[in-house]
């Protein structure tokens, strides 16, 4: 009997993350542009959503941590880490952008540091769901190129 | 008599992995439509280019605001501008204003991560036509498409 396919542990895997509150509908969207002339978008888009996102929360980390903070810069990486977040479909990473965000509003610096390491934890748990969709990505691309391949 | 366009507020809220009304292969265009986008972040532009290319359009992608007002004072032309709010050095409401001054009457959408209490309307006075916040969605992306591409029969 067949078992389950690559793709179909993918699907599986995608849903159960809509259903914990991890991906939402956007992330759906981003997979839908792949396709066979870009067979690798998905890996590729995950790989530069974690760098930038890992670069945004440096920054924020460093910023925050200044003796005087400039709260116009934490907002500018925050407004890019949400903006980047929701759109691969990150809601819940997404939604603490937006409590930090309140919080530089209010010039509230022990409140940003709490939401900061709020974010962080969020942010691993939406990598560590993205890395596991990375690897079975891959290996559906390799499965495919080698089918490819044979004669 | 065309129909109002969703705003960002008019979309329903889907939650997780909830029913959509559309995906961004809902359109098929009858013409060619061109877009450009202007965003600061690669990661977004990557995704805003790849939402339109999908739906069958040419798209060109800058990350600063000088950029966009420059190849529109050179000369190119879309039917389309998707403008962040949140650009580097000159901002997306500036950029919008430069472009509008320029003489381009074409459609500009602006996306935010972020909507503020006058967002919209200090963008619409700014000369923009549509303001959603980010990512923009197919709910609001097709209609204004299906407009541009003269879909909407007159009433």
């Amino acid at each position: 009997m067949v078992g389950t396919s690559l793709s179909q542990q993918l699907e599986n895997y995608i849903q159960t993350m809509h259903d914990q509150g991890i991906l939402d509908y956007h992330f759906d969207h981003v997979k839908a542009l792949q396709n066979e002339e870009n067979p690798r978008f998905l890996m590729e888009v995950i790989s530069m959503f974690a760098h930038d996102a890992e670069a945004g929360i440096a920054h924020l980390t460093t910023l925050l941590n200044s003796a005087v903070v400039d709260f116009a810069k934490v907002i500018s990486f925050v407004h890019q880490l949400k903006g980047s977040s929701s759109s691969i479909g990150g809601v819940r990473m997404a939604l603490a952008c937006r409590q930090i965000r309140h919080a530089c509003d209010n010039m509230d610096k022990e409140r940003c540091l709490q939401l900061l390491e709020r974010m962080k934890q969020e942010y691993n748990s939406l990598k560590e769901c993205l890395n596991i969709i990375f690897e079975m990505e891959r290996s559906i691309v390799v499965a495919n190129e080698t089918r490819h391949r044979q004669p | 008599m065309a129909p109002a366009f969703p705003s960002g507020d008019d979309r329903a809220d889907f939650g997780t992995g909830g029913h959509r009304q559309f995906s961004f292969h809902d359109i098929v265009l009858r013409n060619r439509l061109t877009a450009l986008v202007v965003d600061g972040v690669d990661f977004c532009r990557l995704v805003e280019q790849g939402f339109l290319r999908s739906c069958g359009l040419e798209t060109q992608g800058v990350n600063n605001g000088d950029a966009a007002v420059e190849l529109i004072a050179s000369g190119a032309k879309f039917d389309l501008i998707i403008i962040d709010m949140f650009l580097p050095v000159m901002d997306g409401l500036e950029t919008t204003r430069r472009i509008r001054a320029l003489g381009e009457r074409c459609k500009i959408v602006g996306v935010s991560a972020y909507i503020g209490e006058n967002d919209r309307e200090a963008f619409l006075a700014a000369g923009g036509d549509v303001f959603s916040e980010k990512p923009v969605s197919p709910e609001v992306l097709i209609p204004i498409l299906r407009e541009l591409d003269g879909q909407y029969s007159n009433i």
